[in-house]
């Protein structure tokens, strides 16, 4: 009897839950992804999402990455983990630091601190609430502790189509799949190739996690060149002591690269095609 | 005691610093025909390296690469390699050789790289190489000096006498 009670007590009790749950309205679907940030180390990661948390609104720094896991400190941005986002002020790139308040948050990071041309500036940058994250765009977490984490991006799942703009020299960026892949294994039109591997041709630079990168050229063989090089061309290749090799390894899904536009002008990154 | 336990600290600290490794872009686009293999070198002082009569390195010469050869080498291309130095130079300079097929001939490129060169030496992940060391003339061909018979001949019972003396031993 009592058994009976305590059954019909669950169901009423899971029919009013139900009843107070707020309608999905749209169809955006939440989505999480967890990506392995070394401890003591830099990674470059991505985010796969289109929109942040709050419905309708542009991704923000502050709501696509998740502070779980990660070190933070009261008041000095050293002793915490940080975000770096490469952005432009003015005609020059910049790079902007956030770090992981233990009240507030990611918090701009003011003091001077090392640029992509290898100075050191003091900048302002904007609060991670108010700085828009496109999907496919990357940047960096730089990890104090010695332990590694994982990170967790998060927002909304879009339907639509990855378009993400390269320009003329170093662009930080990614795939914003939610899948490990292969970079052969998607759509570079605009990717530009010459002479086998010229002073021209595109780069792609995966970081090893040590401070190294394993670099990969966009292939185009040479006129007239011996047909052994047919294997690699129009493909991502690595270019060894040996010579070119295609890449064996995939890039796991939330971790960002550098794309080096070498020659002038640049195009969108359309993964799955236009 | 303090003293010397803080300056064995100071010299751990700089000798931490000194081994950070960076990593050296290059690459030859007009490569003469006699090239088969190159290899990347140091220079301490910068100077242009060469061979001396005993086929040794003049000084400061510190090989950095290994040989690099094979479908590495498209026509007159040499495609690009980065190059890992454990240590991290104050001074110097960094110097493509290129050896002939038979490895009796070498040339050394006319120009170097700056152990501080901005875009051909990375020294991490926010300094990524964004150009490669691309020399384009280099030394003529000079055949690689062999030591003299009398020289190769005293090392080789050199060797004999030491072999003679560790199989009496076992």
């Amino acid at each position: 009897m009592k058994k009976l009670l305590m059954i019909t007590a669950a169901l009423a009790a899971a029919g009013f839950a139900h009843a107070d749950m707020p309608s999905v309205e749209g169809s955006n679907v939440v989505g999480f992804a967890a990506v392995t940030a070394p401890g003591g180390k830099n990674t470059i990661i991505t985010v796969p999402f289109e929109a942040c948390m709050s419905s309708g609104t542009a991704g923000m720094l502050n709501d696509l990455v998740a502070t779980s896991g990660l070190t933070s400190h009261s008041s000095d941005p050293a002793l915490a983990d940080q975000l770096v986002v490469l952005t432009t002020n003015g005609a020059a790139q910049v790079y902007y630091y956030y770090y992981n308040d233990t009240e507030d948050g990611w918090t701009a990071i003011t003091s001077a601190m090392l640029m992509p041309d290898g100075s050191s500036q003091a900048l302002t940058p904007p609060a991670a609430t108010n700085f828009p994250i496109a999907r496919g765009l990357g940047f960096w977490v730089k990890r104090v502790a010695s332990v590694d984490s994982t990170l967790y991006v998060k927002g909304q799942v879009s339907e639509g189509k990855q378009a993400t703009p390269i320009s003329a020299g170093l662009n930080l960026i990614g795939y914003g799949a939610v899948e490990p892949f292969s970079l052969n294994s998607v759509d570079w039109t605009g990717a530009y190739g010459f002479g086998g591997i010229s002073a021209t041709t595109d780069r792609i630079l995966v970081g090893n996690g040590d401070g190294t990168y394993s670099t990969y050229f966009y292939y185009v063989k040479k006129d007239g060149g011996s047909s052994y090089y047919d294997q690699f061309t129009n493909k991502w290749v690595k270019s060894t002591s040996t010579g070119p090799v295609l890449p064996s390894t995939q890039i796991p899904a939330g971790q960002g690269f550098w794309y080096h536009r070498r020659g002038t002008g640049g195009f969108t990154f359309r993964p799955e095609g236009q | 005691m303090k003293k010397a336990v803080f300056i064995a600290l100071l010299l751990a600290l700089g000798a931490a610093f000194s081994s950070q490794a960076v990593v050296i872009g290059w690459a030859v686009e007009s490569l003469p025909a006699e090239a088969a293999m190159a290899r990347l070198i140091y220079v301490a002082d910068g100077s242009q390296p060469s061979l001396d009569g005993s086929g040794n390195w003049s000084a400061g010469v510190e090989l950095v690469s290994g040989y690099v050869s094979g479908s590495a080498i498209d026509g007159s291309t040499l495609y690009p390699q980065e190059t890992t130095d454990a240590q991290t130079r104050s001074s110097g300079a960094y110097y493509v050789v290129l050896f002939n097929a038979a490895f009796t001939e070498y040339a050394v490129s006319s120009t170097a790289a700056a152990y501080n060169d901005a875009a051909a030496v990375s020294t991490g992940d926010f300094d990524p190489i964004t150009g490669y060391f691309t020399p384009t003339t280099f030394t003529d061909f000079a055949v690689i000096p062999v030591p003299e018979p009398s020289t190769a001949m005293l090392l080789i019972a050199g060797v004999a006498v030491a072999a003679l003396r560790r199989s009496k031993r076992a």
